[in-house]
């Protein structure tokens, strides 16, 4: 409960660590693991989480925490990943439409309109199931429809921040465009931006794991929870450590990543809340 | 405004939802489980004809037991006064559940009916004509075909009644006419379907009177249903899940090897895989028997056709585990690893293997690919694992080496077909493009030859020499395996798999 | 009011004519042929003449574009062609699932509505205390828990452990108590957070000081005051959440073997059955679509500002 009490700097500070360990703790990953993630082990086929496999052993008898470890890397790495991509282009995107404006603008928030009418998951289902499943076929689909948040909300902030003194200041003193943005734009739009980036991070670790459970984003054998979770499926009454442990690691990062896009809002736009 | 109303109000629609009526009496109505289901349930369609036997509805002339034998259904005997004629006699007092009278006209024109519209090859046979007169059926043949007796057990030819079908061709498939013990009463392809009893069968009247048939393709889910009382009969359960099923009091278990093996064909176009150094070097760097029990929970495969088979073959195994010997093998066949990254080069390129199987052949499939993957590692040989919706395409491009294939290696018990269509040089399903002439000339010997015994010499030859030959890895036989709840009785566990409940099916306290 | 309304229509129409394209065009960019999959579901490996009659019955020799007209004049006769596996029409199969999809949601919704409303409003009265905090502490842990993992841990524990719920029997009235339960928890943890962020806002405002300088109770306030204004922007916020529940469905039929609409697809998925997928990806984007139309137009009639202004 102490959380709640702290002070929002120190909240952030306390969600940024925790999630750092995450991310380090997904880097070192392979460093860490216990086994090789991908090496069988033939005595052991289905063990109980025992002293030499912490957490049991699958049903070819690879250890699970190595391959939890190991997963964590690829689970972190295609969000983020993911994540930069939209990121970028929807700043990239909503910064010139809100610049130029007239017709650009127009097109790009009609374009932008019109795909954020299709619900993200449908969507990527329907392009997964007809051009067939894989990671890059996953994240290309949910980025196509993403990267509209991020260019509409980019939009919005740029033409409140282009009428503002300092950028009409910076335009006075015969700035250029890309000096422009990056000395008098991008300090203000960031902010916003990075706090809806954290608080969507969650939620795109859920979508990525959720598609990969049905069978439709990384493809078996790597390791990724979502993915070792829908091959552990078969043996959730006989060996439910093969269930339980890679939605447990999933629930605690998405956790981690929700504390700290909330800590990220209170910290960086004090008047909302 | 009292605060705790909402939250009444939601338990309120939530016992609204658990406390409704519990399930009907279920004196009288076992409920079973069958794995697979498709659109409609015509015997004549595809595989269509096994959900009909599986579930007691639908019967043949004659059918295989439990025990590989003949059993006399419809036809009460049958001779073959030559090497083209068949004469069944069919059996007095039987009707169809329509109250049709089962005749010789009346199985002529059934058995006339699948041969035109079945679209399956594999049951086609050289048929000269079909008569019949009162209580006798004849079936000539244009050549001697020694499986035809098998071939006729096969469910497409379930007796139908042609005439309904003819009718009412729509509602047909959905509640076939037939003489079996239960009738369809309802048909959902995404549910199941509910039987009753046939109170005009003729080997009397059954002691269920509704068969709840539940369609459920998850193995697990039917694992837990038995589990908690709501099935009766399950199969096709899970390996993993037997141990928690033979504890349980309630439940019987009968396991057992059944027909189908699984394989890997290799593939012959590729030029490393032509050379048998290599071939039999992979096959030694593999524990094929841990797989084979630990992982697939089956019986290692010697093979294509198990010992229960008259030509099945009970040696070693060709090329059993050895990883020093396929090292050795490999070094001799000149196949090193010179640039010094762990994996062997063929002609300057790495090895690395394509694995392929398909979604549908289930967790074993892709575990025994990842259980090889980590084994040839360790012999410097790379292997990649693919699980495929479809492998058709990738199968005729040759975009493989190897490829797991299910198959019910003797469907009619008999050595030809395998043989036949998945290794002779030319033959469609010969995927891999294996070639041997030896192996050839034996096909052709068999297809001339008629008497029972050397048929069978035959078969055990032709699988002797796809495994000399590694025209395949022979992996696994499945286990087979019912569990039924011990209220009921009168369960077999058939090594076809083509019949799970009968007119036997009875509950236990009678 | 009404020309915003119908020009809500016409964008939403224009929304569902590209969605009908893009399905097309992700059809037509797939791999496979439609014919080749038709026999090899059948296990039949056919000739090259027959392929070619398949295709040609299939219209698939005709250019693109009139294919795709083509496919469009049978969508809007709610003709969604034949099912490639079972060859059984679409449309059928889509009409048998979707009641099972529909009561899902359905029975998901009213458990989301009433639990969020409910733990929205008492953490806003109950602001600071222990209440608050459990009841963030819950919301929170209900937006971060994977559904897919929180259905089958409700499977393992209900099912396996308590034999409290059928599992083979979906038709039957109980079996859909874990399935929506599944599907509304998450929704209850976020629906719950923008409502008590959404009054919260609202209780610092002029008119509920003025109410409680009156004497009114808090809950009355909430209820009477307060809830009716903000229910305008909360059915806005229900329509957008609705991707959410839509995508839900796919995972929880998937583990619940509920046959809905959702399981059907990810079946027709692994075996590569395009008309089905074509029709369920345009019901979707339909239904959604639909859903965000009527949440808007409710969000005008209760806004009286909204109304005023003509919807801008």
């Amino acid at each position: 409960m102490n959380l709640f009490q702290l002070n929002k700097q120190h909240q952030f500070i306390i969600a940024l660590s925790l999630a750092a360990i995450m991310v380090t703790l997904a880097l070192l990953g392979p460093l860490l693991a216990p086994h090789d993630p991908l090496e069988t082990d033939f005595v052991q086929i289905l063990t109980p989480p025992n002293p030499e496999y912490l957490l049991g052993t699958d049903q070819v008898g690879r250890c699970i925490l190595s391959r939890l470890l190991c997963g964590a890397r690829i689970s972190l790495g295609m969000t983020f990943g993911m994540l930069s991509m939209i990121f970028v282009l929807g700043i990239f995107i909503g910064t010139a439409a809100g610049m130029r404006g007239g017709i650009t603008d127009t097109v790009i928030m009609r374009i932008a309109d019109t795909i954020l009418a299709f619900p993200d998951l449908i969507f990527a289902i329907a392009v997964v199931g007809l051009l067939g499943p894989g990671i890059t076929n996953t994240i290309c689909a949910l980025a196509i429809i993403w990267w509209t948040k991020f260019a509409r909300l980019t939009r919005v902030l740029v033409r409140t921040a282009i009428h503002s003194e300092a950028v009409i200041a910076g335009q006075m003193a015969g700035a250029g465009t890309v000096k422009l943005v990056r000395h008098y734009l991008l300090p203000t739009i960031l902010p916003p931006l990075l706090t809806q980036l954290s608080l969507d991070i969650g939620n795109m670790m859920l979508a990525l794991a959720g598609l990969s459970f049905l069978g439709l984003g990384v493809q078996p054998p790597t390791p990724e929870w979502g993915s070792m979770l829908s091959e552990g499926r078969e043996y959730l009454q006989s060996a439910p450590w093969l269930v339980i442990y890679p939605g447990l690691a999933t629930f605690m990062v998405v956790v981690v990543f929700n504390i700290l896009g909330d800590a990220t809002r209170k910290y960086l736009n004090p008047e909302i809340s | 405004m009292k605060p705790w109303i909402p939250i009444l109000i939601a338990i309120a629609i939530f016992l609204a939802c658990t406390t409704a009526p519990a399930a009907a009496s279920k004196d009288k109505t076992v409920n079973m489980a069958i794995f697979w289901l498709d659109g409609d349930i015509d015997p004549t369609s595809a595989w269509h004809g096994w959900t009909l036997t599986r579930c007691g509805i639908g019967e043949n002339l004659l059918q295989i037991d439990e025990n590989l034998q003949y059993k006399p259904v419809i036809a009460e005997r049958w001779e073959q006064p030559d090497a083209l004629t068949t004469i069944f006699t069919i059996r007095e007092g039987i009707t169809f559940q329509n109250g049709a009278k089962v005749d010789a006209e009346a199985c002529k024109a059934s058995l006339e009916r699948a041969l035109k519209i079945t679209d399956r090859k594999d049951v086609q046979f050289p048929l000269d004509s079909i008569t019949s007169q009162g209580n006798t059926l004849t079936i000539k043949t244009t050549r001697p075909y020694a499986t035809l007796l098998n071939v006729l057990a096969d469910p497409v030819f379930i007796i139908v009644d042609a005439e309904a079908a003819a009718q009412d061709p729509d509602g047909f498939q959905f509640k076939p006419v037939t003489t079996g013990p239960f009738k369809v009463d309802s048909f959902s392809p995404e549910a199941g379907m509910v039987l009753s009893q046939n109170t005009a069968y003729w080997k009397g009247e059954p002691d269920v009177e509704t068969v709840n048939v539940k369609y459920i393709s998850d193995a697990n889910t039917r694992s837990m249903a038995l589990q908690s009382g709501e099935l009766d009969v399950a199969t096709q359960l899970s390996a993993a899940d037997l141990p928690i099923l033979e504890k349980d009091n309630k439940l019987d278990v009968l396991s057992g090897p059944n027909l189908r093996v699984f394989l890997l064909r290799t593939n012959f176009t590729h030029p490393w895989m032509q050379i048998p150094e290599f071939r039999q070097a992979v096959h030694s760097a593999i524990h094929k028997n841990v797989y084979a029990e630990k992982i697939a929970g089956g019986i290692p495969a010697r093979g294509p056709f198990n010992a229960l088979l008259p030509f099945g073959y009970s040696g070693d195994d060709a090329y059993p585990y050895n990883r020093d010997k396929a090292i050795q093998l490999l070094d001799r066949a000149g196949i090193t690893d010179s640039d010094g990254n762990g994996i062997r080069e063929f002609r300057g390129t790495d090895i690395v293997l394509q694995y392929i199987c398909m979604n549908n052949h289930g967790a074993a499939a892709k575990n025994i690919g990842i259980a090889m993957q980590s084994e040839l590692k360790k012999v410097g040989i790379g292997m990649e694992v693919k699980q495929m919706e479809n492998f058709a395409e990738a199968a005729k491009q040759g975009k493989y080496d190897f490829l797991f294939e299910r198959w019910t290696s003797a469907p009619t018990l008999d050595p030809q077909y395998f043989l036949e269509s998945g290794f002779k040089t030319g033959s469609r399903g010969n995927y891999g493009q294996y070639s041997n002439p030896d192996f050839d000339n034996l096909l052709g010997e068999l297809d001339r030859t008629l008497d029972r015994d050397k048929r069978y010499n035959l078969g055990t030859k032709g699988a002797q020499i796809l495994m000399d030959d590694v025209a395949a890895i022979f992996l696994f036989y499945q286990k087979g395996n019912v569990v039924y709840n011990k209220r009921i009785s009168g369960i077999h566990r058939f090594v076809s798999e083509i019949y799970y409940i009968d007119d036997r099916l009875k509950f236990a306290n009678e | 009011m009404l020309r915003s309304i119908l020009r809500k229509i016409v964008e939403m129409l224009l929304v569902m004519l590209a969605a009908s394209f893009l399905t097309f065009f992700l059809t037509w960019l797939s791999p496979g042929d439609p014919a080749e999959i038709y026999f090899e579901c059948r296990g039949i490996s056919p000739s090259n003449e027959i392929l070619e009659e398949m295709r040609k019955k299939m219209g698939l020799d005709q250019p693109f574009i009139l294919q795709y007209l083509h496919w469009l004049a049978d969508m809007t006769t709610l003709d969604a062609g034949i099912s490639l596996r079972t060859g059984e029409p679409v449309a059928d199969m889509i009409q048998r699932r979707f009641a099972m999809t529909f009561k899902l949601s359905l029975v998901a919704i009213g458990v989301m509505f009433v639990f969020s409303f409910f733990l929205g409003i008492l953490a806003t009265l109950k602001a600071g205390r222990f209440t608050d905090y459990i009841i963030r502490f819950f919301s929170f842990a209900a937006i971060s828990v994977p559904d897919f993992w929180l259905g089958l841990m409700l499977i393992l524990s209900f099912i396996v452990t308590f034999h409290w719920f059928k599992l083979t029997d979906p038709y039957a009235p109980e079996s859909v108590v874990l399935p929506a339960l599944t599907l509304a928890i998450p929704l209850i943890g976020r629906y719950t957070r923008q409502i008590q962020a959404v009054i919260s806002e609202e209780m610092t405002r002029e008119y509920v000081v003025g109410a409680r300088a009156r004497g009114c109770r808090e809950w009355t306030i909430v209820l009477f005051h307060v809830l009716p204004g903000v229910l305008a922007g909360l059915a806005t916020l229900f329509g957008l959440s609705c991707a959410l529940l839509l995508g839900g469905t796919v995972i929880v039929e998937t583990i619940f073997s509920w046959p809905g609409l959702g399981s059907m697809a990810i079946e027709s998925i692994t075996h590569r059955d395009y008309p089905v997928i074509q029709a369920y990806v345009l019901i979707m984007v339909c239904i959604y679509v639909s859903i965000n139309f009527i949440a808007d137009v409710i969000a005008e009639l209760l806004d009286p500002r909204l109304r005023l202004s003509g919807g801008q």
